[in-house]
């Protein structure tokens, strides 16, 4: 007998079930047009968000992906669609962010003729995606999806194209899945050495008088945080975030030591140059993290645990590289690690702590003498009224910084926010995303005037499928951290940074969103309470002193020795 | 400090490979000398052999990256010297060459090459060697004003390392 025939449309959603997909993210258009009619079918399925620009699908299902820990996906149609998704994918890239995107393409027969809306996608995306592939055939669909979901997953998490052409969506195919395979070793880490590596590492940890753990977004890819937290206790060790590590520790845990980088605090980024050992975590050593790397952690040794053998000796001089799942790494030094009291030590990141309040949080959380609100006030605010529980979603900007540096987590995941892309309009579909994958969870979108005017369309994707997330829109009327910099580095010629806004609740009440501006401090906690009490969908626009400065700062290639308050 | 690095890889056989190889090095603004890809032993695998000039740390991450790739099976750079490598080059000579029948054979003899193709106008002389032997005869031709076509393939490659290591590696 022979098995039922159906199109590669359905043959397509059908693998996805097969892969636990039931959330995506997506815009129609002509060529997907037979997709979109399958969906019609499986509606009951799958929760299909339809957005309001194809970037923001791409960002939505990163946010998804970041709250959840599962494989984002999001849906375009060919050309335009498909073009569109690109800065999504860029950033996915950047922030290793398991995606996958399915783009339509023109007919098969069609290819190459520069028909109606045909866009190279395989090219176009190359180098920013982990693999891409171009279905030409009902038939590769099954185990097409398979592949493109192991490898989105497995080793370090990134997007993957498919460029689902016409053809392979109408023609007809019986239909059979199987789960992916790797016939040669893609991703699966040989852990043969991780023991006597394991051995080194904690010889050296205990051997060390001033070490400092720099945690990445790699401990929270690899589900490795109570295996950070236990290193961390056992071993009496500070632990640093980088931006995208936040919440992979607890913000109030005694041996945090707050987040490491250009606009870190003083204590994490002092540390690193006075540490005698760096435990790296999965984490990159971005620039953003070492500043001028020739100066960067003189005194120390490194051990690089990561998952991505290309991180090590890039950008920093690892002594002991450990290749390897932070979550397994970690918990086979863990019994050989000694508790040490390290009192100097522990004592060095109190005063510098004490130092940075004195010279940084006191002032910027005093806020302005006529009662004005400053954004380290506003996110401060936040943080304490959400009681560190909520997920901070961010976009791009000093906001981006004062969240990182004022709020505090709770639970892990709760920070997503565009690290190594910096992409601006990010914030809100990020957020959008996470909601609707941690439903029970308050997320909050942290924006600047200027990103939420990048992706101010998904106000339409919020109203329409009802998702109640909370936007906090700082506004300084500036491209704020563009204007920092002008400030301090290009004499205070504000070239195309200042922004002359539309009145944002007024667009908010046309898209049915329940909002509030607030302008005095004096007003601020009643406001934040109003919009956390209220169930749906919120809007509060902040009014912020219009030239404030996210401070400390190491500038552009400095060393972390020259910072600036 | 620049100079020449030999990147050999095994890819699968499978569209947009050579493309995601290609980018690695325009990322980084690097210029393909030479490029060459051809069947290997291993049915479905291709061997791919690029040369460049630039800095150890660059090739180094090129390799890094193409490592990570999926379709690329096995990836590693190398020194000249550390691989058995030939180009191979056709020549076309005008036939007044032949005038001078002791020169000719002199050239021949000399160079390694041989003559494919001939007629009134012109003969095509075939050589293989290294990328400096096949400058030489060329600069000789041309030299001797005979040279009125020149053509070069890529490197074609084989490890000194032991086959059953690299069939390891592999698969
Ligand atoms: C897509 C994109 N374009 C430009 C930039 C450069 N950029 C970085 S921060 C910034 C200013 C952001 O202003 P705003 O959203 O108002 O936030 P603020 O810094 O004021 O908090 C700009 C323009 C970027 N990161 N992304």
């Amino acid at each position: 007998m022979t098995k039922k025939k159906i199109n590669g449309a359905e043959a397509l959603l059908l693998s996805l079930l097969k892969e636990g997909v039931d959330t995506m993210f997506g815009y129609p258009g002509g060529t997907i047009i037979p997709l979109y009619d399958q969906l019609y079918t499986y509606a009951d399925r799958f929760n299909h968000i339809l957005v309001r620009h194809e970037q923001c699908a791409v960002h939505a299902a990163e946010g998804y992906s970041r709250a959840t820990g599962k494989v984002g996906v999001c849906i375009a149609t060919a050309g335009p669609g498909a073009t569109n998704t690109v800065t999504g994918i860029a950033d996915a890239y950047m922030d290793s962010t398991p995606i996958v995107c399915i783009t339509a393409q023109v007919g098969v027969e069609k290819l190459g003729t520069n028909f109606f809306q045909e866009a190279d996608t395989i090219s176009i995306t190359i180098p920013v995606t982990k693999w891409s592939y171009q279905i030409t055939s009902a038939s590769e669909i099954p185990q097409i999806v398979a592949k493109a979901f192991y490898i989105a997953r497995t080793g370090r998490p990134g997007p993957v194209l498919i460029s689902l052409t016409k053809t392979a969506q109408v023609e007809m195919t019986e239909f059979e899945y199987g789960h992916y395979r790797p016939i040669n070793v893609l991703g699966e880490i040989k852990s043969a050495n991780i023991s006597s590596l394991a051995k080194e590492a904690a010889k050296m940890i205990n051997e060390s008088k001033r070490p400092l753990i720099i945690a990445g977004q790699g401990v929270i890819i690899s589900g490795a945080e109570r295996q950070l937290c236990n290193l961390a206790e056992m071993g009496n060790i500070p632990v640093a975030c980088t931006l995208m590590g936040l919440s992979s520790i607890p913000t109030s845990h005694p041996l945090f030591a707050g987040n490491v980088g250009m606009h870190g605090n003083l204590a994490p980024n002092m540390m690193t140059q006075q540490s005698d050992l760096i435990i790296a975590i999965g984490m990159r050593f971005s620039d953003r993290v070492t500043g001028d790397t020739a100066r960067y952690a003189p005194n120390a040794k490194v051990i690089h645990i990561d998952i991505d053998k290309a991180e090590f000796n890039k950008n920093i001089k690892t002594h002991l590289a450990i290749l390897g799942d932070a979550a397994e790494v970690v918990a086979t030094i863990l019994p050989k690690i000694k508790c040490k009291t390290r009192t100097k030590w522990s004592t060095f990141m109190k005063e510098a702590w004490a130092r940075e309040r004195g010279a940084v949080i006191d002032k910027a959380l005093t806020g302005s003498q006529k009662g004005d609100i400053s954004m380290a006030q506003a996110v401060d605010a936040l943080s304490k009224a959400v009681g560190g529980e909520a997920i901070i979603v961010t976009d791009v900007g000093q906001h981006q910084m004062f969240s990182a540096r004022y709020s505090k987590f709770n639970k892990t995941r709760s920070m997503i926010t565009s690290g190594g892309l910096g992409t601006m309009g990010y914030g809100l579909p990020a957020a959008i995303g996470a909601k609707i994958g941690v439903p029970d969870r308050e997320v909050v979108a942290v924006v600047g005037d200027g990103g939420l005017q990048m992706s101010l369309q998904e106000l339409g994707t919020i109203m329409q499928s009802g998702v109640g997330v909370k936007i906090v829109l700082l506004n300084n009327s500036f491209l704020g951290m563009v204007r920092q910099w002008q400030e301090l580095f290009f004499m205070r010629r504000y070239s195309f940074t200042h922004m002359v806004n539309p009145d944002f609740v007024k667009i908010a009440q046309a898209y049915d969103i329940e909002c509030e501006r607030v302008e005095k401090y004096k007003n601020l906690n009643k406001s934040l309470e109003k919009m956390l009490s209220h169930k749906g969908a919120y809007l509060l626009e902040i009014k912020t002193i219009k030239e404030e400065n996210v401070f400390p700062m190491v500038p552009a290639g400095a060393s972390l020795d020259d910072i600036i308050f | 400090m620049k100079r020449e690095y030999i990147v050999v890889a095994f890819v699968n056989n499978q569209i947009s490979v050579l493309n995601r190889i290609t980018s690695a090095y325009l990322k980084r603004h690097i210029n393909i000398e030479s490029l060459n890809v051809s069947e290997s032993y291993i049915k479905g695998v291709s061997t791919v052999v690029i040369s460049a000039i630039t800095t150890k740390e660059t090739i180094e991450m090129i390799v890094n990256q193409l490592a990570n790739a999926i379709d690329i099976l096995n990836v590693d750079f190398y020194l000249q010297e550390d691989l058995i490598y030939k180009e191979m080059a056709l020549y076309k000579v005008a036939s007044k060459i032949l005038d001078n029948k002791s020169s000719f054979d002199h050239i021949l003899n000399n160079s390694n090459s041989r003559v494919i193709e001939i007629n009134n106008e012109f003969l095509i002389l075939e050589k293989s060697g290294s990328r400096n032997e096949l400058e030489k005869l060329k600069d000789k031709l041309e030299h001797m004003n005979l040279l009125t076509g020149f053509s070069r393939s890529g490197n074609v490659v084989l490890h000194r390392e032991s086959m059953e290591n690299l069939m390891q590696k592999v698969s």
